[in-house]
């Protein structure tokens, strides 16, 4: 049944998570005096102490990690140093933003990447040659790159787009075709390798034999097996998309949550980043518990075998 | 069993490279690792020895640069600013790709911006090697609670990416090149781990391990002696691809102004620089941007075409 190993799996996603907690409260006190940090230096010597106390430093590390846990558990997850709000607020009222982008970015290449990676893989030949090279020029061609040459082709030179701001559809164009093109090439390899290794089993000649149009094998028994692995592959690759979401918006003035993030770390903004990694950290820790819960919804072999 | 192994691997994978990495490990299990003939299949694909090429050209400058050139690539020349590129047969006149804000020469500081990205990415790759494979093999050999707690520090790298790690530790520590080195290495161990764990589970079963321990050999010994030396192929493969991500995470960090500090050159700064300048020259950012991919293409295509050797040497 897939119910204990979902438990066991939630389970160690909850120790992975704890773990994180720690490694994020550990790392803000390694640089030696988190309030030096903070102020970096700019503060007179009897103000540090006042300080100190104030944010409970002086307190044994252990006591402070522990009443570090008690905030989060309470949903408090300090405030920024530089505007004094509170970082859970700032986070969230960035996310929606970044979201507007993302979302979109994520249909497009699934919904491309599944019909191109196919056509490369049952018409051989020129149009399979030619899908695989796009896709190994787009793997090889770093986001931030790949940015700043639509930039330069459809903003600068042709003037076609708009490069920065937001408001009209023809804003969303650019970074979402620049969020989309490493995953795109990504996947349309994946597809087009699981199709063509599907395409060999023997269940597919039968269903030929037993005279079934081509369209119908496809659609019916070989993408059903081929997608398998894909879905995996999006549930783990939900760090990836954060990670190079992050990159996009530097690039085309996005206010989102990866602007934030930046920023927070050029202004070595620690609580925001903090709460920003343990976001982070439990999206990609549910991804992968949803695409594991997907798999086993589709695939009866892993229901019933795992 | 083993389709459950499988699928936690398939799971589990960061690369989208391990899965055929497994296949190619198993089957050249007990193989000669190196024979001429395969050096020279490996070159005989014309992509392969293209990004041969490539790769050893920009190698080439990131380690011996220094006493191939003979003036500094980061001292400003203000009479030559924003030189568009131009060619001529006497190349040591012209800047061939241009000059920038300052004046210096755009070829020379991506060559000098090479050996940051290169060597980091290199040296990153190999102290996460180290680390991982040392940690898999301890935790497939042990498994119970020490394999348990070092895969899950394992998965803990996959929850917080190593790009948004590092954001976490500049925002601690500030930018620097040691920092970074010290990171690539700490916070990239997974995959590495996940690998030598995986075969190591599947091999301790094998004859040839309960041979040597039938005749006295110590568990050390056998990891190190007879369990290690399997690993070596898919190990090899996994790490051209982890260099190549590096070397993108690190030109990723100097991009967002979280990287190397200036006024070092590196590939993603100098591209972060010349994005402001793209109306008026275009050369700023483009060729950095191109020496990225160029390099990464080879790196990807050199890996690619490992695997696929490694895969079929068993016909040779």
């Amino acid at each position: 049944m897939i119910g204990p190993v979902m438990v066991k799996r939630v389970f160690q996603s909850a120790i992975v998570l704890f773990l994180l907690v720690t490694v994020l409260f550990f790392i803000s006190r390694m640089s030696g005096d988190p309030v030096l940090m903070l102020t970096e230096g700019a503060i007179e010597p009897e103000e540090i102490d006042k300080l100190r106390a104030a944010y409970g430093f002086d307190r044994p590390i252990i006591v402070q990690f522990a009443s570090f846990l008690l905030e989060i558990a309470r949903g408090d997850f300090g405030e920024s140093v530089r505007t004094f709000e509170p970082a859970s607020e700032m986070v969230k009222s960035r996310v929606g933003i970044s979201l507007r982008m993302v979302v979109p970015a994520f249909m497009t290449y699934i919904f491309l990447s599944i019909p191109i990676g196919c056509l490369a893989a049952v018409k051989r030949g020129a149009i399979g040659a030619f899908a695989m090279v796009i896709s190994l020029v787009g793997q090889s061609v770093p986001s931030f790159f790949l940015g700043i040459l639509y930039i330069y082709f459809f903003g600068v030179t042709l003037r076609w787009l708009p490069v920065f701001g937001s408001g009209s559809w023809e804003h969303y164009v650019l970074p979402i075709a620049t969020l989309c093109g490493y995953p795109l090439a990504k996947y349309t390899r994946l597809v087009r390798a699981q199709v063509s290794e599907t395409l060999t089993m023997e269940f597919v000649r039968t269903a030929r034999a037993k005279g079934l149009h081509e369209v119908n094998v496809i659609r019916r028994h070989v993408l059903r097996n081929a997608l398998l692995p894909v879905i995996t592959t999006m549930g783990v690759d939900v760090g990836t998309l954060i990670g190079s979401a992050l990159i996009v918006e530097a690039i085309f003035a996005w206010p989102g949550f990866g602007t934030l993030v930046v920023e927070a770390a050029k202004t070595r903004d620690y609580p925001i980043i903090q709460t920003a990694g343990l976001l982070i950290g439990f999206l990609v820790l549910t991804g992968s518990i949803v695409a594991d819960f997907a798999y086993g919804l589709i695939d009866p072999r892993i229901r019933r075998s795992a | 069993m083993s389709e459950k192994t499988e699928k936690k691997e398939k799971t589990e994978d960061s690369f989208g490279a391990s899965e055929s990495v497994i296949i190619a490990s198993q089957r050249s299990l007990g193989q000669k690792i190196w024979n001429h003939r395969m050096v020279l299949g490996f070159v005989r694909y014309p992509p392969a020895f293209i990004a041969s090429i490539i790769a050893i050209f920009f190698l080439f400058f990131a380690m011996f640069g220094t006493f191939v050139v003979s003036w500094d690539p980061n001292k400003p020349v203000l009479s030559e600013t924003l030189d568009p590129p131009a060619y001529s047969l006497a190349f040591n006149d012209v800047h061939m790709l241009g000059t920038d804000t300052v004046g210096r020469d755009v070829f020379m500081r991506i060559l000098m911006g090479g050996r940051v990205s290169i060597l980091l990415g290199i040296t990153g790759a190999t102290g996460a090697l180290t680390i991982g494979v040392f940690l898999g093999l301890i935790a497939g050999w042990k498994r119970g609670v020490v394999g348990a707690t070092i895969m899950r520090w394992a998965d803990l790298q996959i929850a917080l990416p190593l790009l948004l790690m590092a954001l976490t530790v500049a925002a601690v520590f500030g930018p620097g090149l040691h920092i970074l080195l010290i990171l690539f290495s700490l916070w990239f161990w997974g995959p590495y781990a996940r690998i030598s764990e995986g075969l190591t589970l599947s091999l301790k079963n094998r004859e040839f391990v309960e041979a040597a321990r039938s005749i006295g050999c110590s568990p050390t010994r056998i990891v190190f002696r007879h369990v290690l030396p399997h690993l070596f192929s898919p190990l090899l493969v996994l790490w051209s691809f982890s260099c190549a991500i590096l070397i993108i995470i690190e030109a990723s960090l100097s991009f967002l102004g979280v990287g190397i500090p200036p006024p070092t050159a590196s590939w993603g700064s100098m591209l972060a620089e010349g994005r402001q300048y793209l109306h008026r020259a275009y050369w700023l950012a483009m060729f950095p941007g191109l020496a990225i991919s160029l390099m990464v293409w080879s790196i990807n295509t050199l890996g690619d075409r490992l695997r696929d050797v490694i895969d079929q040497r068993q016909y040779l």
